[in-house]
């Protein structure tokens, strides 16, 4: 069994036990089981899987780093939510919303602060519906 | 002697007013507990940070000569970049007063500024300084609310509109005291500062361990590629946790200064209790005297 920490600037969002896990890496996915050699690595927005005895979940998770020592591995990002507490519905309005403002700001020249924010909302909202979708 | 009357109506919107100052003051307690409960939720993260620059650091030279990167660049400070944090609402004493002050005292050059809180917008605004951009973020001041604001900051320092970040913002010794601090952050002197740093910011939780595992550390893709992206993530989540920790220092302000509005409320209350009842036995006596003239009089 590895340890698997999600940890974000707001709180320690996810401490579980699982047999593999799944980070999205730079270069692909990787895999990591028990024993794995210490290991430091950029992650990039995207799922992570995480796979136990009873099955598979997935997990959303934004660009950051993770570490692999021993059999734990701790994931720094700066955000994170489990995809079963995403309600598919709200994020595709709330993506709406985003890519409209975005469409709006784009055709306006609005400040570069007010892109970004909506940028990563954009990014982030279709990570967490893509890894929703997968599960069904 | 005032009329009785307008006493007692006097008296009552003291109380009122009492009453408000006095919800306030347990608001600001309750918020205050928030602010730093959320600010040790932050700790795990800061120490991961702290571990994983320690663990790059074993591999590379972490000495800011060997490291090219724009956050170590040192430049002419034509422009100084200023992050003020302040409060949305008054009613706090006067923390605001005091970082205006300290701002006022301290930068005189050219500098652009960026400020959290309406009270710092007016005063960088009605200051006719260089106000870049105005933030709010909401009371619960959650990680992904600042993130905008990071990024318009890094990028800022990034392409030469400013040369340093700095924060001005006011910061929380007790309960009672808050100091107005200017904590410059970029240009980084020495990356092994930031990790002490850092440790401060988390010295309640145990050291990092030694590692139980001896095997040598695999980066990937390369220990240069994690050394730099991690100043940027520690700027970011100090930031964060200074935004926590003048929020703390908001709402002791504001309970210390709601806690002395409703002392003083009180003390009025009683005095004019005291002006009523001698009012009160004044007109009684004249009454009784009048009653007893009359009838000596028939």
């Amino acid at each position: 069994m590895i340890t698997l920490e999600i940890i974000t600037p707001d709180e320690k969002v996810l401490s579980t036990e699982a047999t593999q896990v799944v980070l999205p890496t730079e270069s692909g996915e990787a895999g990591i089981l028990t024993g794995h050699i210490p290991m430091v690595t950029k992650i990039v927005a995207g799922e992570l899987k995480v796979i136990k005895d009873g099955g598979t979940e997935f997990i959303a998770v934004d660009h950051g780093f993770a570490k692999v020592l021993g059999n734990t591995i701790s994931v720094l990002t700066e955000a994170a939510i489990d995809v079963a507490e995403i309600d598919l519905s709200e994020v595709e309005s709330a993506q709406a919303r985003a890519e409209e403002a975005l469409r709006k700001a784009e055709a306006e020249g609005t400040d570069p602060a007010e892109v970004e924010r909506l940028e990563t909302s954009v990014r982030y909202l279709i990570a967490q519906k893509l890894a929703k979708g997968r599960r069904r | 002697m005032a009329n009785l009357r307008d006493i007692r109506r006097r008296i009552k919107s003291v109380k009122n007013t009492r009453q408000i100052t006095r919800a306030m003051q347990l608001v600001s307690s309750s918020k205050m507990k928030r602010a730093q409960d959320a600010a040790v939720a932050g700790r795990p993260y800061a120490l991961l940070l702290a571990d994983l620059l320690d663990t790059v650091g074993e591999k590379l030279d972490l000495s800011s000569a060997s490291i090219s990167h724009p956050f170590f660049e040192k430049r002419e400070v034509k422009t100084r970049g200023i992050l003020i944090l302040s409060t949305d609402k008054g009613l706090c004493g006067a923390l605001n007063t005091n970082l205006f002050r300290k701002v006022v005292e301290e930068v005189k050059g050219d500098a652009k500024f960026v400020t959290v809180g309406r009270k710092a917008t007016q005063f960088i605004s009605r200051s006719q300084r260089t106000l870049i951009a105005d933030f709010t973020v909401s009371d619960k001041a959650s990680f992904s609310e600042l993130r905008p604001m990071l990024k318009l900051l890094i990028d800022a320092y990034k392409n030469g509109e400013v040369d340093t970040i700095e924060i001005a913002y006011p910061s929380f010794v007790n309960v009672l005291v808050q100091e107005p601090v200017i904590q410059s952050l970029l240009p980084i002197v020495d990356l092994r500062e930031v990790l002490d740093q850092l440790k401060k910011r988390v010295a309640d939780l145990p050291s990092l361990e030694a590692r139980s595992d001896t095997r040598e550390m695999v980066f990937e893709p390369s220990a240069e590629a994690v050394l730099d992206a991690l100043p940027e993530l520690y700027v970011k989540v100090i930031i964060h946790q200074l935004l926590l920790e003048s929020r703390a220092a908001e709402y002791c302000a504001r309970m210390v200064a709601m806690k002395a509005a409703t002392d003083n409320a009180s003390t009025l209350v009683d005095d004019l209790t005291l002006d009523y009842n001698k009012a009160r036995q004044a007109a009684i006596t004249q009454e009784i005297l009048e009653i007893a003239a009359s009838a000596a009089a028939n």
